[in-house]
């Protein structure tokens, strides 16, 4: 006869170690792996309050923005008044989604240099890299799913307002598919200008976060070559240059840059507002792009 | 008739070179390290270090070539069953040391879904069960040691590299770690190299050493076979040493004077018989006879 003290009586035994046998997936994994990482670092999230905090409280500005706008034309829609975010004819001519990337743009690139060093910087202030670079992966592999995760978070900073205008005013028109037969192309332009300026943004920030391993420094050294770089042309107008001395000069401010000359590319609004070749901003921006990435590429060859 | 087909070693250096500017750090070192542990050792500036980062592929070798497990070491493939565990810190504070070692399984390719049991299985494995929620940050400089090496586990590696896994570690911890290290070989089947400047880790420790100097191999066998009892003597005689060596040379012996014994070469059978006459006849008090032994340390002596 068993007791009930004997039937819970039972025996744990150590099986020892137990050797792997399961399937071992590629790089592919790795990829993914580290571009989750990275978004999850970028957002604070699995980490502390103050973590979490610092990127929203860059971020909701933003997203407030689009709402704001999208608010302002409920509003006027309310009073019945036409208005028009798009290409229509004038009656009110509200801010659409032009002039959102004008306002976001800025706040983005804050955003960027708060996220950005948080991606690159611990791992190498840490040494946790050389982790990295002795697993089955290679360089190429860690620096691309890193700049993936940046491009991810930067590209979702950047379409979440235009997303929210779009809503708002489809919520708010009394005419919602009038609004988007009339305002449709509007979409195109502003993910293709959302991801654009994601690249650049994303290998920019990337390349100068890799000149350090402090948090802090590097978001501040971003920040000082946008504020910078966007007071340079101001000061040089002062001379009183040509105007496509100024426009080229222009090219220099992160700022203007994203804030208005490539979204005027993509708005088809260039030609009204800038007299140097549209060819000329489109090779900068690509030229930005390849130079920070040869760059980052360059420092962690160094490091390595 | 079936061929037989020498399988490959897990390690294998070929005539590796490596410059610095002008500082060669290695010079055409060939070796080839098997199963078992195999010790790495040699004084600082050996070239220890940058042999494993060849291995590694953290660095191309000037000239020679290196393979790990047949494969070139600049395809990452090769380091698929390749673990690292680094002298220096290489933790991140914040994570929980079950979250940090899930993580690097999964950059190894060990599925999700299997990836987070493995990180606890290598945590049981390495004494750190109960404590691998809590931050790495809070751990002390033996647990920091016993994460790292569990990273180097967690994706079951066939070969595994350690740089000074006994570095910074009191007495009790490098005990411990050394015992874990041959758990590691004997009870979960992987091959250990364990590079570091400290023989007695190296004698307590290893199966097989290469010995490095200046970039060259002075030396690769097993540790047996390079500790094994020489045919010298030692004596240790409590009173009368004199008269000892004395009696000794009178019967053709050759007895050196060292700090507190005797040493005798080549001795067999009759050369026995004559130290024990010797003894009787100067009446001295004997401590201690026996072959020596030899110790790692002679093979920089040579």
């Amino acid at each position: 006869m068993t007791t009930d003290q004997q039937e819970r009586t039972g025996t744990v035994f150590d099986i020892g170690y137990q050797s792997y046998e399961g399937t071992r997936e590629g790089r592919g994994l790795a990829w993914k792996t580290l571009i989750i990482d990275g978004v999850k670092n970028g957002m604070g999230i699995g980490r502390g309050g103050w973590a979490k905090f610092l990127p929203w409280l860059v971020l909701s500005p933003t997203i407030a923005t689009g709402l704001v706008f999208a608010a302002i034309a409920a509003f006027f829609e309310q009073l019945g008044i036409e208005v028009d975010t798009g290409e229509g004819a004038n009656v009110i001519d509200l801010p659409g989604h032009e002039d959102l990337t004008s306002v976001i743009s800025f706040m983005i690139l804050i955003f960027a240099a708060f996220v950005g060093p948080e991606l690159v910087c611990p791992d190498r202030r840490n040494r946790v890299i050389h982790l990295y670079f002795v697993r089955p992966i290679t360089m190429l592999d860690y620096l691309g799913a890193r700049w993936c995760a940046l491009f991810i978070l930067l590209l979702a900073a950047s379409l979440l307002p235009h997303i929210t205008l779009w809503v708002g005013l489809l919520f708010g028109v009394a005419d919602a598919l009038g609004h988007i037969q009339d305002n449709w192309l509007d979409i195109p332009r502003f993910v293709g200008n959302s991801i654009v300026f994601a690249i650049f943004t994303t290998s920019i920030t990337i390349a100068i976060s890799s000149i350090t391993d402090r948090r802090m420094i590097a978001t501040l050294i971003i920040i000082g070559i946008i504020m910078i770089a966007s007071i340079a042309p101001g000061i040089i107008s002062i001379f009183n240059p040509s105007d496509t001395v100024t426009e080229l000069i222009n090219l220099i401010g992160l700022i203007d840059l994203s804030s208005n000359i490539v979204p005027s590319i993509f708005f088809d609004t260039y030609s009204e507002n800038y007299n140097l070749n549209i060819a000329i901003p489109i090779v900068w921006v690509i030229l930005l792009t390849i130079g920070s990435i040869a760059a980052t590429w360059r420092f962690y060859q160094a490091q390595r | 008739m079936t061929a037989f087909v020498q399988p490959s070693p897990l390690l294998e250096a070929r005539d590796l070179t490596k410059l610095y500017g002008n500082v060669q750090a290695l010079d055409k070192a060939s070796f080839t390290v098997g199963e078992g542990i195999t010790g790495l050792l040699g004084p600082n500036g050996a070239g220890k270090s940058t042999a494993i980062r060849i291995f590694l592929g953290l660095t191309d070798a000037t000239s020679g070539s290196a393979l790990v497990m047949g494969a070139d070491t600049r395809n990452p493939e090769a380091r698929v069953r390749l673990g690292y565990m680094p002298e220096h810190d290489c933790l991140p504070p914040n994570q929980s040391a079950a979250n940090f070692l899930t993580h690097m399984a999964e950059v190894s390719g060990i599925p999700p879904s299997r990836s987070r049991a493995l990180a606890a299985d290598t945590l049981r494995h390495v004494g750190l069960f109960e404590e691998r929620y809590r931050p790495i940050g809070g751990y002390s400089t033996g647990m920091k040691q016993r994460v790292k090496l569990a990273q180097a586990l967690v994706h079951d590696p066939i070969l595994i590299l350690l740089d000074e896994p006994t570095a910074g570690l009191d007495p009790t911890g490098r005990t411990e770690m050394l015992n874990l290290i041959r758990r590691i070989a004997r009870e979960f089947g992987i091959s250990v190299v364990l590079s570091t400047h400290l023989m007695q880790d190296v004698e307590r420790t290893c199966d097989n050493i290469v010995l490095l100097d200046l970039g060259r191999v002075k030396e690769s066998a097993d540790v047996k076979s390079l500790t094994q009892e020489t045919e010298l003597v030692y004596i240790e005689v409590a009173n009368n040493r004199d008269e000892f060596i004395s009696e000794l040379q009178s019967r053709n012996l050759q007895p050196t004077l060292e700090t507190n014994a005797i040493s005798i070469p080549d001795v067999d059978g009759p050369k026995f018989d004559a130290i024990r006459d010797s003894l009787v006849a100067s009446e001295a008090r004997l401590v201690r006879m026996g072959p020596r032994q030899r110790a790692l340390i002679d093979l920089f002596r040579t």
